[in-house]
C-alpha cells in the first residue's frame, strides 16, 4: 500500500517536534476529513443477550421467568429492568444504552448469530467464524474488516491511520492487514528511550524493509512508534462532558476518540471486551458479576458517543457491539446461577446514520418450540445481514461480495438512516 | 489521561489457534468422507519469513526451537559438536540427554540464592491450608503461589540445563490453561505445575488429563466444582472435549448422535461396549452427556468435610442415569456407576484416536512450523495412538516428533516467529544476563512491568485456549514494541552500576590483549558470531543486517555536530568504553548495540 501521506506526516511531525518542540495535532490532514469510521466492539465469552434486553411482559416473559428462575432480571425492586414502554427492556446496569436508545441513536438488532447451519458453540469457532466473516469456512486467509478496507473506495493509500486496534493484538477480522496502530497504552511506548533511541528505531525499521508478513507488521509497528511520539495525547479531556469508566475497557474507548480526533483518517477501529462467559455465578435479581460487565460495557460506550458526538463526528461514526454467541435461554438446572453457550443474540448500533430508538431483526420467542433446538434464542437474522447493511449503506462500499464471499440475497435491515440531515434537525 | 491504561486484555480475545484439517484416520469402520458443515483448512497463516539468518547451522535452529537458543558456556556450536558424529546422531542424543534431565544446579543454586521461594515443597493439602483457608500476607498470602510460579518460569527458562522440558512445561501449561488470578488456581498454582504438569508431562497423557481434572485449579477455573444434577454446568465437559482432548476439528456440530460417522477401536468393555464401534466425532449431546457424567465432582473446599482443597465426589450431586457419551445414541456408561462415569468419559476421550491427532498437530505447531507437513502430524500422531496405554507414551512422542526428518527440514526453518517470553528469554541466555528473578525483589518487579505490557507474562491469559502459538498472533505494533522495550531494559538495568547483562565486562575481557582491535567492525562480528553462532559466506561486514547495526554503533552523538560518526575500523579506546565516556558513550551504544541484534529477524526468528 502506498503509505504517501503517513510518510509526509512522520516527516512533518518529526521536523516539528525536533526543531520547535511543538506537539502537532492534526498536522497530518490538509482537511477535516469525512470518511465514515466504523468502531467494532467484540463482547468475548458470550454475552448473555437475553439479560441485556429482557422481556418484560407478554407470554414471553412468562417463558423468561419459568426458564431463569434465580437470574431473570426482575420487575420490581431495587434492580428492575428499566422500562421504555415496549416488550423488552434494559438490564438495570444498561442505563447507558437505555438513554441512547431514548435519544433516538441506539438500534437494537435481536436474534442475530451465524446461520443456523453454522451454529458452533464453541467459543473459539464462532468467534472466528464470525470474524472471518465466511461462517461456512475457517479457512479464509483474511478477515471481513480487511476485505474491507481492501474494496472500500474511502481507502485512497493517502491515510496515515486507516485501521485502529485498541488492544494489544488484532482480532481476525482483521487478519492478513499487516499495518494497523495496535497500541493499548502509549506511555513509555519506545524500544529505548536513551539518547540513542531514535536511531535505535530507524535501524530496526531498516531491519525489516521487506514484504513479508513479519517485514510488514514492525514497519508498522515502527510507524506506531513515531505516530505516537508525534501527538499529544498526555491530558485529554473528552468532549461533551464524557465521563470514561476508570478501567482499561474505558481507556480502551477514550483512546479510539482520541486518535479518531486528531484526525488521521482513521476508517476501521476496533476493541474488546471479555468476561462474558458466565456459565456460574451470573449474579441474581438483576445484580451480581454481570451488572458490573454490562455497567462497564454500556457506560464506557455511552462516553465513546458522547465524546465524539460532542465533536461533531457523530454522523461519521458507528459503533457496534456484538459477541460470539448468546447463552442458552435455560438457566443451568433448577438451583443454577449461570448459563451455558447458546446461540442467537442481539446486537446494538450506535450512530448518527443510525435510525435507533427501534429495534429490528426478530425475537422469535421462548416458548419451547420457539427457542432454537429448544434451547436458544432463535438466530434468525444471519450477522452478515446486519454488517452488509452497515458496508453498504453507511460505509458506502457497495462490493458485498467481496467484502462476504458467498454471502447471497443480502436485503437492507433498514436501519440506516438515509437522510442524515432530516435526522439530525430532531436532535 | 492515564499513564498506565488497559495494560492487559480480558479474556481470550483473538483466539488464533491455527485448526488442523480433519484428516480420515487409519483402522475406522464406517464412514469415511463424512459431510462437514465447515471447511477445514490445511493451510492458515502466511509464512513469516522475513531475512533469514545467513548459513544458520544445524544447531542452532535445535537450540532455537528445543531451548532458549544459544547459551555460551553450556549451548552453542562447540557443545554441539560433543553430542556425536553427526548432526542426526547428535540430535538423537541431545533429545534424549534433555528428556532425561538429571541434577539442575544453576536453577536449584538460584532459588536457594533468592531465598524466598516459600511455596515449592509443600504438599497441595498444606498449599490449601496456607494459602487458601489460613492466609495471611507475604509469604503466606492468597495469591503466593501463582506469584512464586510466574517468576520461577522466567528463572528456569533462563537457567536450566534442561530447556526442553521448559518447553515441554510451556506447551502442557498452554494446553490446559488456565488463568492464575481465578481464586483455586492462584492458592495451589505451584501444586499445579509440579502434581499435573511436570509430574506427567514425560509419562501418559491419561494420566495427565486425570490429574488435570481432579486438582482444584481446574475444578474451579472451568466450573466443573458447580456440577450438579441440579445444577448442570457444561463449561468443563465442553472444553475438555475441544481443548484437552479431541479438539474443534473433530466437532461434528448440532447433529444428533447416531448421525456422526463411526470407528472401529481395539478397546473393548466400559465405554466402548463389545465392539469397540465408537463416533468418530462429537456433537453437542456429546457434550451435554460429558456433564452429566462429571456431576457430582467438587473441591473439598468446606470445613463440613475438612476443607483439605483435595478432590472429592459427591454421590448425592450425580445425575445417576445412563449416558451416552461418544456412543453413536447407544448408552454406553451404565447407570448407578457413580464417580466412575467421569473416568469412563476421560479414558475414551485420551485413548481416542482423533485426540492423537490433536495433539500431534499442536505439538507439530509449536515446536516446528505454523504449517506443519501432514505427515509429521501424522506420524507423531500414530506414536501417540500406538502408546496410548504405555507409562512413557508422551517421551515416546517427543522423541518421534524431534528425530523426525521433517523437524531436520531446512523447509521449516526460521519459519515461526518467537513469542514474546522466549525472545525475552534468549535474549538474556544469549547475553549471559546474571538476574535472579524472584519475588519480592525490586528488579523483578521492574521486569514484570515491561514484560506485561508485551501481552504474555505467565498464566495471565484469560480464557481456557492458552496464549496463542501461531506467529501472526504476535505480529502486532504493541508485542513486538514491547518486547524489545523489555529487552532493552534487561541490556540497560544496573544497581549502583551493576549491570545485569555482562555486555561491557564480556567486551573489554575479549579484546583485553589487543586493545587496538577493538574497532567497531570488530566488537559487532564478534558479537554476531557470539549470538548466532555462524558467519555468513564472504563474513559478516558487508551483509545488511550487519551493516545497518554498524550504523548505529559508529553514529555521529546526537546533538553533537562538531563530533564526526566514529571510523568502522578506528580502534575504539578501551578507557572510553569502561567508563562510558562523553561524547560517544560507548557502553550506551554498546548496550544498544546487542540489543539491534536482539531485535533482528535473525534472532526472532526461530
Amino acid at each position: 500500500m502506498n503509505n504517501m501521506k503517513r510518510r509526509t506526516f512522520l516527516k512533518s511531525a518529526a521536523a516539528l517536534s525536533a526543531f520547535s518542540g511543538v506537539n502537532i495535532a492534526r498536522a497530518g490532514a490538509s482537511s477535516p476529513s469525512n470518511q465514515p469510521i466504523i468502531i467494532d466492539l467484540f463482547m468475548r465469552g458470550g454475552m448473555d443477550g437475553l439479560n441485556v434486553i429482557p422481556p418484560i411482559s407478554g407470554p414471553n416473559r412468562g417463558f423468561y421467568e419459568q426458564l431463569r428462575p434465580n437470574i431473570q432480571v426482575p420487575l420490581t425492586g431495587s434492580n428492575s429492568v428499566l422500562n421504555v414502554g415496549e416488550a423488552m427492556g434494559f438490564h438495570p446496569a444498561a442505563y447507558g444504552l437505555r438513554d441512547m436508545y431514548v435519544d433516538g441513536d441506539l438500534a437494537i438488532i435481536h436474534g442475530t448469530g451465524l446461520p443456523e447451519e453454522n451454529t458452533t458453540r464453541s467459543h473459539f469457532d464462532a468467534m472466528k467464524l464470525r470474524e472471518l466473516g465466511t461462517p461456512s469456512s475457517l479457512s479464509t486467509t483474511s478477515g471481513w474488516l480487511t476485505r474491507h478496507l481492501e474494496s472500500t473506495p474511502h481507502i485512497t493509500g493517502t491515510e496515515i491511520i486507516p485501521v485502529l486496534v485498541s488492544n494489544d493484538s488484532n482480532p481476525i477480522s482483521l487478519q492478513a492487514y499487516y499495518n494497523a496502530l495496535t497500541v493499548d497504552q502509549v506511555g513509555g511506548y519506545h524500544p529505548n528511550s536513551g539518547q540513542f533511541g531514535e536511531k535505535h528505531a530507524e535501524i530496526i525499521g531498516n531491519m525489516y524493509t521487506g514484504n513479508s508478513a513479519l517485514d510488514l507488521s514492525v514497519s508498522g509497528a515502527m510507524e506506531t512508534l513515531s505516530i505516537i511520539d508525534a501527538l499529544d495525547l498526555d491530558n485529554y479531556t473528552p468532549a461533551g462532558g464524557a465521563d470514561y469508566p476508570d478501567n482499561s475497557f474505558g481507556d480502551q474507548l477514550m483512546l479510539i476518540a482520541q486518535l479518531i480526533k486528531e484526525d488521521l483518517d482513521v476508517n476501521v477501529a476496533t476493541a474488546d471486551y471479555g468476561g462474558w462467559d458466565t456459565h456460574n455465578g451470573q449474579g441474581d435479581g438483576g445484580g451480581g458479576g454481570f451488572y458490573g460487565r454490562v455497567e462497564t460495557m454500556s457506560e464506557a460506550v455511552r462516553a465513546l458517543w458522547t465524546d465524539l458526538k460532542a465533536s461533531g463526528l457523530g454522523n461519521q461514526v458507528t459503533i457496534v457491539i456484538h459477541s460470539e454467541f448468546g447463552r442458552r435461554a435455560r438457566q443451568n438446572g433448577q438451583s443454577g446461577s449461570g448459563t451455558d453457550h447458546g446461540s442467537g443474540n442481539v446486537m446494538f448500533l450506535i450512530g448518527g446514520k443510525i435510525n435507533g430508538g427501534q429495534s429490528y431483526g426478530e425475537f422469535v420467542g421462548l416458548s419451547n418450540e420457539q427457542l432454537y433446538g429448544g434451547e436458544d434464542i432463535a438466530p434468525v437474522v444471519d450477522f452478515r445481514q446486519v454488517y452488509g447493511t452497515i458496508v453498504q449503506e453507511i460505509l458506502g462500499n457497495s462490493d458485498l461480495n467481496y467484502v462476504f464471499p458467498g454471502y447471497q440475497n443480502h436485503v437492507s435491515m433498514d436501519f440506516a438512516a438515509h437522510d442524515v440531515i432530516f435526522k439530525s434537525g430532531f436532535e | 489521561m492515564k499513564k498506565n491504561i488497559a495494560r492487559r486484555r480480558l479474556l481470550a480475545g483473538t483466539a488464533t489457534s491455527a485448526l488442523l484439517a480433519a484428516l480420515p484416520l487409519s483402522g475406522k469402520v464406517g464412514q469415511t468422507n463424512p459431510v462437514r458443515k465447515v471447511n477445514r483448512p490445511n493451510k492458515i497463516a502466511t509464512a513469516i519469513r522475513a531475512a533469514n539468518l545467513p548459513n544458520q547451522r544445524f544447531s542452532h535452529m535445535v537450540y532455537s526451537r528445543l531451548g532458549y537458543g544459544i547459551t555460551p558456556g553450556v549451548f552453542n556450536q562447540s557443545h554441539w559438536n560433543q553430542m556425536g558424529a553427526n548432526d542426526t546422531e547428535r540430535l538423537s542424543n541431545f533429545v534424549a540427554q534433555q528428556l532425561a534431565g538429571g541434577a539442575d544446579d544453576p536453577v536449584d543454586n538460584r532459588i536457594a540464592q533468592a531465598g524466598n521461594y516459600a511455596t515449592l515443597d509443600k504438599s497441595l493439602a498444606l498449599m490449601w491450608n496456607h494459602h487458601h483457608v489460613n492466609p495471611g500476607s507475604g509469604l503466606r498470602s492468597s495469591t503466593r503461589p501463582r506469584y512464586e510460579m510466574q517468576r520461577l518460569k522466567f528463572l528456569r527458562a533462563t537457567y536450566t540445563l534442561f530447556p526442553l522440558q521448559e518447553r515441554i512445561a510451556d506447551f502442557w501449561h498452554n494446553h490446559f490453561s488456565l488463568n492464575g488470578s481465578s481464586f483455586y488456581a492462584r492458592s495451589t498454582l505451584t501444586s499445579w505445575d509440579r502434581d499435573v504438569i511436570r509430574n506427567h508431562m514425560l509419562g501418559n497423557f491419561q494420566f495427565m488429563l486425570t490429574a488435570s481434572s481432579r486438582h482444584p485449579a481446574m475444578l474451579y477455573y472451568l466450573d466443573n466444582y458447580n456440577n450438579s444434577v441440579s445444577e448442570p454446568n457444561e463449561n468443563y465437559a465442553r472444553e475438555l472435549i475441544e481443548l484437552h482432548t479431541l479438539g474443534v476439528e473433530n466437532y461434528y456440530g448440532l447433529e444428533n448422535q447416531d448421525q456422526v460417522p463411526t470407528i472401529q477401536v481395539p478397546e473393548r468393555g466400559g465405554p466402548w461396549g463389545s465392539d469397540g464401534i465408537i463416533q468418530e466425532f462429537y456433537v453437542d449431546n456429546d457434550v451435554y452427556e460429558a456433564t452429566r457424567c462429571l456431576t457430582g465432582w467438587r473441591v473439598n473446599d468446606s470445613s463440613s468435610t475438612g476443607d483439605t482443597g483435595l478432590f472429592l465426589y459427591d454421590d448425592d450431586r450425580h445425575d445417576r442415569f445412563q449416558k451416552s457419551v461418544l456412543g453413536g445414541g447407544f448408552s454406553n456408561i451404565p447407570a448407578n456407576q457413580g464417580e466412575q462415569d467421569g473416568y469412563d468419559v476421560i479414558r475414551v476421550l485420551a485413548k481416542h484416536p482423533g485426540t492423537a491427532k490433536h495433539i500431534a498437530g499442536k505439538l507439530a505447531r509449536f515446536f516446528v512450523s505454523d504449517n506443519p507437513p501432514q505427515n509429521l502430524i501424522d506420524d507423531v500422531a500414530d506414536v501417540f495412538y500406538q502408546n496410548r496405554s504405555a507409562t512413557d507414551q508422551l517421551h515416546k512422542v517427543y522423541t518421534a516428533l524431534f528425530n523426525h526428518p521433517e523437524f531436520a527440514n531446512t523447509e521449516n526453518w526460521q519459519t515461526k516467529l518467537k513469542r514474546p517470553f522466549d525472545t525475552v528469554v534468549s535474549a538474556m541466555r544469549a547475553v549471559q544476563t546474571n538476574f535472579t528473578i524472584k519475588p519480592d525483589d525490586d528488579n523483578s518487579n521492574n521486569f514484570e512491568y515491561r514484560m506485561n505490557d508485551t501481552g504474555h507474562y505467565p498464566f495471565e491469559w484469560e480464557s481456557p485456549d492458552g496464549y496463542p502459538m501461531n506467529s501472526s498472533y504476535w505480529m502486532s505494533s504493541t508485542g513486538l514494541i514491547q518486547t524489545w522495550k523489555t529487552v532493552d531494559w534487561v541490556m540497560d538495568r544496573n544497581n549502583s552500576g551493576n549491570y545485569l547483562s555482562p555486555i561491557r565486562q564480556v567486551t573489554l575481557n575479549v579484546f583485553s590483549s589487543n586493545p587496538e582491535d577493538m574497532t567497531p567492525e570488530n566488537l559487532l562480528e564478534w558479537w554476531m558470531i557470539r549470538i548466532f553462532n555462524s558467519v555468513p559466506t564472504g563474513g559478516w561486514i558487508g551483509e545488511p543486517v550487519f551493516e545497518e547495526i554498524l550504523e548505529f554503533l559508529m553514529q555521529q552523538p546526537p546533538d553533537q555536530a562538531s563530533y564526526p560518526s566514529w571510523p568502522r575500523d578506528l580502534t575504539i579506546p578501551r578507557e572510553d568504553l569502561e567508563d562510558n565516556a562523553w561524547p560517544y558513550r560507548w557502553h550506551e551504544r554498546l548496550r544498544g548495540t546487542i540489543s539491534l541484534i536482539l531485535a533482528s529477524p535473525y534472532f526472532m526468528q526461530r
